[in-house]
């Protein structure tokens, strides 16, 4: 886990992959993130489906010290292509159980501004935990939680799932 | 780790019938927005089952109510057979679900939740003795604000759960 706690979707029934996929890069895109796909695991496919395993790593420069990191990692189980009609159209989607964790990061000093010396290094330790602090904690990790979120509250839309609102949405 | 003082205990909430899980889900979501209480979603799964839909939800939002002290409400849903219904209300076709629904209630007040009073053993010593002795009316004080929290949500969902019973 990492400065913020994990939020968690878990689903099973039908999605389309593609545009599950295609929303949560365009999400990422959008909100000035850097995509970079950390990991891409596929098995099999056995009788069941197929199982997959995604993992996504978004950053996104705040200051000279800081970058917000969000994680998203998707797990797909059993997933079959099945035939639906949407809106009076034949569309092959996907059945599967699926999994999404994300997680987020602040990484502080990513230039290594505080680092080389003792000195740099005691001024490093004073700016965190003194003269920076409260920004930390109460404007960019609080930001970049409800930014996790919002992003939930995203892909539970795109699934349909029952419990989708955010009213928070105005606290990122 | 933090004190944790457990002020509501699974106080659990069950109804049958018609309601709108998404009404719901928002219902408690403003509550909680409005007495500004940060977000916390542990579990969100969804299934779709032949009989209907299986949803588990688990929040557990939480306020600071001082540097020392902080009130957390956990919630737990669980629906079953949830399906779509359609229902005519002042002659308007209107959508709501129809299952059954479970709701527990925890509420409790964690304090040093930055847990500054443990690194050492006389600082803890000496928090249990602030604790029992000299902080007791503040600490009395955040029970029965947690209390009356918890309370005020539970009457907020049911007075919303009462108004479907007259839909039919």
């Amino acid at each position: 886990m990492g400065d913020i706690p994990e939020a968690i979707i878990k689903y099973k029934g039908v999605f389309n992959y593609d545009q599950l996929l295609t929303l949560t890069y365009n999400w990422f895109v959008d909100q000035k993130f850097e995509v970079q796909e950390d990991n891409f695991k596929q098995a099999s496919t056995s009788p069941k489906g197929t199982y997959q395993e995604i993992c996504w790593k978004a950053e996104r420069k705040v200051n000279q010290f800081l970058i917000y990191k969000l994680k998203i990692d998707f797990r797909i189980w059993d997933m079959k292509p099945v035939e639906v009609i949407k809106d009076g159209t034949k569309q092959v989607v996907q059945m599967a159980k699926l999994r999404i964790i994300i997680d987020g990061d602040l990484i502080k000093d990513y230039q290594n501004i505080f680092k080389g010396s003792k000195w740099n290094e005691l001024l490093g330790d004073l700016f965190t935990k003194f003269v920076y602090k409260m920004d930390i904690g109460a404007i960019h990790e609080d930001t970049l939680y409800y930014w996790s979120y919002k992003l939930h509250g995203k892909l539970k839309e795109f699934l349909d799932m029952e419990a989708q609102v955010n009213t928070f949405e105005g606290r990122a | 780790m933090p004190e944790r003082d457990q002020v509501i205990d699974k106080y659990r909430i069950q109804y049958e019938g018609l309601f709108s899980v998404s009404e719901l889900y928002k219902l408690v979501e403003t509550w909680f927005e409005e007495r500004n209480y940060d977000k916390r979603e542990i579990k969100n799964v969804e299934i779709v089952k032949p009989d209907g839909k299986y949803i588990e939800i688990d929040i557990e939002p939480w306020k600071k109510i001082s540097d020392y002290a902080k009130v957390v409400i956990h919630l737990k849903y669980i629906m079953k057979n949830i399906t779509e219904v359609e229902i005519e209300r002042d002659n308007l076709k209107v959508k709501l679900n129809q299952g059954i629904l479970i709701l527990i209630f925890d509420a409790w007040i964690e304090t040093d939740h930055e847990g500054r009073w443990e690194n050492k053993p006389t600082f803890f010593f000496l928090r249990t003795v602030f604790d029992k002795y000299i902080y007791k009316p503040y600490t009395m004080g955040y029970r029965s604000h947690c209390g009356a929290e918890a309370k005020a949500l539970i009457s907020h969902v049911k007075g919303f759960l009462n108004l479907y019973r007259h839909d039919k």
